[in-house]
């Protein structure tokens, strides 16, 4: 076991290694950079920079010297300091960007991801369960709504409907008298207040996907020798449900942590924007348009990281759960 | 007289497909004798399988029981399966405690990711009502009965770790479980090698003696059924052509159906170098039944313009072995 999660961490090492490179890579590649972009910000208030200028501005941003350089200096201050270096954006450094942040992106996230597995959870077990039914087309064809509705035009059509009916469009994750105050009851409730239409908007796709991928890896297994054999020994209906197939429906569940921890992480980017909500996805928006590159480079290999990681997790879980490959190789 | 165990009577299973009904059972009649076997022979798509697991009401969407009964003469007063609600506790009872069923895919027909204790111990809890340490020496015991070595490891064993054959063993161990008087085989040696299939039809029969349980085995090896049978039941195109005590069945088969299934069994030496005689054509398609007798387009004795029109007569012959088809019309035996 210690000997596979070594060799796991080296995997895991330089895999981080190579998408490092290429994702620096790829942020540089746009023609010009950060003081390309400042410079012609400055040239429209009037001031232009003299070459000299530029040449020193590009000396302190560390941005002289080739792209191997620039990127041997990044990543040598991330894997010896954990220093993930300045953003010219928002001249502070990364880690006090990205920090705050993250609470607000996990928390939205995190209570998203668990409302949407727990209404789609029985919906999709029902929908297989009874499949062909009234209430299994009913959950089929929202799902296909969902599904095919993207999330920023569930947004918008919120938006729309708040401006119209409430006179006020719902930013932000709290009301502008509560987001300085300390945490008490009322910013909590002000908080609930804004949270569920986030929630419903990224929330509709995530249960329309979910409940597709319950009900037909369930319909899978419904249909499976084991469970006519199991039925015919007596084990009743219910318990049959959840000791058999619903067991085996659950591991493909297990191996999508790999990809939903990232998605945690940036919350919907477009929505994110639209709603104003303060979560990575609009930062790492805008700091790809400013080419602001370690800010940008530093929330992809953070993603990368945890994409990294979630994967660990999931395979861990899955040998846990399933003992074909916990035991596979002792046959 | 012998009792009767099981009585199926009219069976009728069918299956609505896009392109129409499917009449996989078409009428069944079959009687399983106390401690008997009754072995149920046919090609594939005859509708063995179907009616076996008709008598439990296995048959899973989009299949349906249409019709018949399926009386069952436990210890208590006769009742008919069929009529049941579905969560009866005699159906309950029935499934595992007083019929116990073993299928075709025996490492498919466990679930992968319990171990066979685990399944074996939940069977044994459901019908007998042991706490968890006297089921699972029960298990370990059982294990060891069905031929399983070194029980006490193998009990905590997963599926995929056990050969086709332990597995087969396992899943006979846990059709025992709560000492039934029926064993439904549903073919339960076709996906096992040759040597495993003869040590596990020798496992069943040992097993039947010990036990005094009848057995109704379905396959479509007619080796198995000389090998097993008391009783057996030729089944075509979802209807029983012929029912005979199995001497009488070799020695004398009555059905050309019949006749021709025997026919094509190869003998060791008589069919060197010659082509295997086979039963011309092939079973029709179910949606499109031939009218009149099913097997008439294919059977070399058929009488133009009465099997291909009217339904086969059942003739029952002086000795109670019955086969459906009008050469015996009149001529031998009564019409039913």
């Amino acid at each position: 076991m210690i000997k596979y999660l070594g060799r796991r961490a080296v995997y895991m090492a330089a895999t981080l290694m190579a998408i490092s490179l290429v994702v620096f890579i790829i942020i540089s590649l746009p023609p010009g950079d950060f003081v390309t972009a400042l410079r012609a910000k400055y040239s429209v208030m009037g001031q232009g920079l003299t070459e000299s200028d530029v040449q020193a501005l590009r000396v302190r941003y560390g941005l002289d010297g080739n792209i191997l350089q620039q990127y041997w200096n990044w990543i040598t201050q991330i894997v010896l300091h954990g220093d993930l270096g300045m953003s010219f954006e928002h001249s502070k450094p990364v880690a006090d960007v990205i920090g705050p942040r993250l609470g607000a992106t996990l928390g939205i996230s995190l209570i998203t991801l668990l409302m949407s597995w727990g209404i789609a959870f029985p919906i999709g077990v029902y929908s297989a369960v009874k499949q062909h039914s009234i209430g299994d087309y009913a959950a089929t064809t929202v799902g296909f709504l969902g599904l095919a509705v993207p999330n920023f035009l569930i947004a918008l059509i919120f938006i729309y409907f708040s401006v119209t009916w409430f006179g006020s469009v719902p930013s932000g994750l709290c009301s502008p008298e509560w987001c300085d105050a300390s945490w008490n009851l009322g910013k909590v409730l002000d908080l609930l207040g804004h949270l569920w239409i986030p929630m419903i908007v990224i929330g509709t796709a995530g249960v329309a996907g979910l409940v597709r991928i319950i009900r037909n890896n369930l319909l899978d297994e419904l249909r499976r020798p084991y469970v006519t054999a199991a039925r015919a020994r007596g084990v009743s209906e219910g318990r049959l449900l959840r000791r058999y197939p619903l067991r085996v429906a659950l591991n493909p569940f297990v191996s999508t942590i790999g990809w939903v921890l990232p998605l945690l992480l940036v919350g919907d980017i477009v929505v994110g924007q639209i709603l104003s909500l303060p979560t990575l996805g609009p930062v790492l928006l805008s700091a790809l348009k400013a080419q602001d590159m370690y800010l940008a480079g530093s929330i992809i290999m953070v993603l990368s990281v945890v994409t990294v990681i979630g994967t660990l997790i999931s395979d861990l879980l899955l040998g846990w759960l399933d003992p074909r490959i916990r035991l596979g190789h002792q046959r | 007289m012998e009792q009767p165990l099981l009585e199926i009577s009219g069976l009728r299973t069918g299956f609505d497909t896009y392109d129409g009904k499917v009449r996989a059972v078409d009428g069944v009649d079959l009687t399983v004798h106390a401690g008997k076997t009754l072995c149920v022979v046919g090609e594939s798509g005859c509708g063995k399988s179907v009616t076996a697991r008709s008598i439990l009401r296995l048959v899973d969407a989009p299949g349906r029981i249409e019709g018949g009964k399926v009386v069952w003469h436990g210890d208590d007063e006769p009742f008919d399966v069929l009529s049941l609600d579905h969560d009866d506790r005699r159906l309950q009872r029935l499934r595992g405690g007083e019929i116990g069923m073993i299928f075709q895919e025996p490492s498919a027909s466990l679930l992968q990711l319990r171990t066979i204790g685990a399944q074996l111990i939940e069977t044994i809890r459901i019908h007998t009502g042991l706490d968890k340490k006297a089921a699972r020496a029960r298990a370990i015991a059982l294990l060891d009965q069905v031929g399983i070595p070194d029980p006490e490891r193998r009990v905590d064993a997963y599926p995929f770790q056990l050969s086709g054959g332990m597995c087969q063993r396992a899943m006979i161990a846990i059709a025992l479980c709560a000492n039934p008087s029926l064993l439904i085989a549903d073919e339960p040696t076709t996906a096992l090698d040759v040597t495993t299939q003869a040590r596990i039809l020798d496992l069943i029969r040992d097993l039947q003696a010990e036990h005094s349980m009848a057995v109704m085995f379905i396959t479509h090896d007619l080796g198995v059924v000389a090998e097993l049978a008391d009783e057996v039941a030729v089944m075509y195109l979802g209807r029983v052509v012929e029912r005979a005590g199995v001497e009488e069945l070799f020695a004398d088969p009555k059905h050309p159906y019949t006749k021709q299934l025997l026919a094509s069994v190869p003998v060791l030496g008589r069919d060197r170098g010659r082509d295997l005689p086979t039963i011309p054509g092939i079973v029709p398609n179910p949606l499109h039944r031939p009218r009149g007798c099913s097997f008439h387009p294919r059977c070399a004795e058929a009488i133009a313009g009465r099997c291909d029109v009217d339904d086969p007569p059942e003739v029952v012959f002086d000795d109670g072995r019955t086969a459906e088809c009008v050469l015996y019309d009149e001529n031998e035996g009564v019409r039913a």
